[in-house]
């Protein structure tokens, strides 16, 4: 009988193509029984690239004027930028400032290429995966609710959001990727209040709550996870207030829960710049945090025993 | 003061005060670095105004009366100078180019590359990676420094005198100075007068008390060690309160305690001058690293890097040559100058074992933590993605 569980655990993706393929490939590459990506699977910004009158594609990106010659370097820039979390789509001016008068279209635009790559994501797993692992996504506070519905059809990706898993036959997780108030109005974020609610309903499905994963998107509050650069409004513009200058962002009602329940162990994302463990009472937290722009994937990887709880832990970055 | 007595004494306060500072946390580090700096900056901007306006004459009445009551030392202004040339101090009127080259920039090399370390440090500020940040803090900063050591020379060489300062500090190096002080110029700018001398205490002991935390800063190493799992967990622990990792401070609080001690009572000197060729190799391989980056590590160069080439050579690699290729020519005029203690076995055997008690120390670990089933060597090793 197997006793050690090893959990591969990732957060922050943010639609970095580089960073999934890397995800997938890690249950193999690190011996991982249990793959699981926190919150915020989808990316932040699309990248046009115009068609020009001559054949050429010309684009504007991080202030520099850029036009391809060729089909080859044109997959070349798409692929680049697809490893670090952008989405390309070719257009033509026409097309271009057709979307740009319209908020509606600029978001219909965004959610098909996000489910598109999602898809995609989805296809290379079952392609790599079927018949060896899972893996558990819980899309985050930044993830529209239009992607939800693009893992329904896959028994190989899973979406736990808002359920309780048994994510083998000993360890249960329950799973949310809503977080407190963030200062960018989100898609998935809601006062304390609410927060606990939530939570406290998703608890009270599980089982054993002493040995049960809180796989929430949103770290403890003032965890040392969730360690964020301060902010302030600038001429109306939030802004750093400070190069070094951190506060905390995590979430009270989170903090609270795993306070009253002593998980076993705490998963948690949100904030990029952290890479952090830390004990609350009994039940050890972990962010890995992201570096998904870099196409760099952080994880923390955690073999669990059956008797002793968390056996090791070890932070990676590859 | 001087004596290893009291040597320790003063180590055993800055100890004190690092540790506890350190311990605190990054809040309160702050905020006393930039009051300390703010209190510092005022004081350095009246003293430099009260020294252009002295003359020298009042500096050499004072600076004659000092010695005398100390030291017993008659009219010490013009001995100086007069023992010096007959020591065979000649201050030149014209730039020896290759005493310079070959001498001082080797030397100031030297006493830079531990100086230097706040610019690597100074990269784990978020957002530095952009280089309009960088215009903005860095490079400020840098501008403000060298204005402010060329006004301490103009302010010394005003109100000490030029040839009397290198002479002083000819004959202190050679071992033949009038006082056991090294002869800085704020030491001299005190003896103009009471006044000053307590304006110049106050100013250094605000510029120096906050930064001086940057000495028990290498704690960072071990929380990071203990993180990437090659040290022992308790060393990577932090306060929740403060912030602060608790583990890896006690350990290098202890070991700079006796390390202090070692530095006090054993010519400990002698093992330490070795380290800097520690920085200049560290120095070196970065150079080198990013010669080779654009041909190593093209997924990292193909971002902005790619943009700057200087005919079909990557800017990268040719700096990084440049670099590389100065790093080593510094190493070598250090080592073949006994002077700056490189080149002692002494010295050179103790970083020896140091170097080879951390790789012993990352393969015992590598070891242990392979039994536990974790894999250290995969710690930033990439993961295919293919």
């Amino acid at each position: 009988v197997k006793c050690l569980t090893r959990i591969f655990f990732c957060t922050d993706l943010h639609g970095s193509e580089k960073c999934w393929r890397k995800l997938v490939n890690a249950g193999e590459y690190f011996n991982a029984d249990i793959l699981i990506a926190g919150g915020d699977l989808t990316g932040k910004a699309f990248q046009p690239i115009i068609r020009q009158p001559d054949g050429t594609w010309e684009c504007t990106f991080e202030d520099r004027k850029l036009i391809f010659h060729s089909e080859d370097e044109l997959t070349h820039f798409e692929k680049e930028l697809a490893f670090k979390g952008f989405y390309t789509y070719r257009t033509t001016p026409e097309e271009l400032s057709d979307i740009a008068a319209s908020k509606e279209k600029i978001e219909d635009l965004f959610i098909q290429l996000q489910i598109e790559r999602l898809k995609k994501w989805i296809s290379f797993a079952e392609q790599k995966l079927k018949g060896k692992k899972k893996i558990f996504v819980c899309p985050g506070n930044d993830d529209r609710f239009d992607i939800d519905s693009v893992f329904k059809e896959s028994d190989i990706v899973i979406n736990c959001e808002g359920k309780v898993i048994n994510i083998d036959d000993h360890w249960e997780m329950v799973s949310t990727g809503w977080t407190n108030p963030t200062p960018w109005k989100t898609y998935r974020e809601e006062s304390e209040d609410r927060l606990l609610q939530r939570l406290e309903s998703l608890i009270n499905k599980v089982e054993n709550v002493s040995t049960v994963i809180f796989n929430f998107h949103a770290p403890p509050y003032a965890s040392g996870l969730d360690d964020a650069p301060k902010l302030v409004m600038k001429n109306g513009v939030l802004s750093m207030a400070g190069a070094d200058t951190v506060a905390p962002v995590g979430s009270k009602a989170v903090r609270q829960v795993i306070e009253k329940y002593q998980p076993l162990m705490g998963l948690h994302g949100h904030v990029h710049e952290v890479k952090a463990r830390t004990l609350i009472g009994r039940t050890v937290c972990f962010n890995p945090g992201s570096a998904y722009t870099e196409g760099t994937l952080n994880a923390v990887i955690i073999d669990l025993d059956k008797k002793k709880g968390i056996k090791n832990w070890h932070f990676i970055s590859g | 003061l001087i004596s290893p007595d009291g040597l320790f004494v003063v180590s055993i306060i800055v100890w004190l005060w690092v540790t506890f500072m350190i311990a605190v946390g990054a809040y309160w580090y702050r905020k006393v670095q930039r009051i300390g700096y703010y209190i510092a900056s005022i004081v350095m901007a009246i003293s430099l105004i009260s020294m252009f306006l002295t003359p020298t004459e009042t500096f050499i009445t004072s600076y004659n009366r000092f010695m005398e009551w100390a030291f017993g030392v008659e009219n010490a202004y013009s001995y100086t100078i007069t023992k010096a040339a007959e020591l065979g101090f000649s201050l030149g009127k014209e730039i020896n180019w290759d005493a310079t080259i070959r001498g001082l920039v080797p030397y100031m090399m030297f006493m830079f590359t531990y100086v230097v370390w706040g610019n690597p440090m100074y990269g784990e500020i978020t957002g530095v990676n952009e280089v309009k940040i960088t215009w903005k803090t860095l490079w400020p900063a840098d501008l403000y420094n060298m204005f402010l050591g060329v006004m301490i020379i103009l302010a010394t060489q005003h109100v000490i005198g030029w040839e009397f300062y290198m002479s002083s500090a000819y004959l202190w190096c050679i071992g033949e100075g009038l006082h056991p002080y090294y002869p800085y110029p704020q030491l001299y700018w005190s003896l103009v007068n009471p006044v000053a001398g307590l304006l110049i205490a106050i100013g250094m002991n605000f510029w120096i008390w906050p930064w001086i935390m940057n000495f028990i800063c290498t704690s960072r190493v071990a929380l990071a060690m203990a993180f990437d799992r090659v040290l022992p967990e308790f060393i990577g622990r932090v306060d929740s309160r403060f912030r602060t990792p608790y583990g890896a401070l006690t350990m290098f609080a202890i070991f700079s305690l006796i390390l202090s001690y070692f530095y006090c009572y054993h010519e400990f000197w002698r093992y330490f001058l070795f380290a800097s060729f520690g920085s200049l190799i560290a120095y070196g391989t970065t150079c080198f690293a990013g010669f080779v980056l654009p041909w190593l590590r093209k997924e990292w160069y193909s971002g902005m890097l790619e943009r700057y080439k200087v005919g079909p050579i990557p800017l990268v690699s040719l700096l990084g040559a440049c670099g590389a290729a100065f790093i080593t020519w510094t190493g070598y005029r250090w080592f073949i100058d006994a002077r700056y203690g490189i080149n002692d076995p002494v010295g050179a055997t103790f970083v020896i074992v140091i170097y080879g008690a951390c790789i012993i120390s990352y393969f015992a670990f590598k070891l242990y933590r392979k039994r536990q089933g974790i894999d250290i060597t995969k710690t930033f090793k990439e993961i295919p993605y293919e």
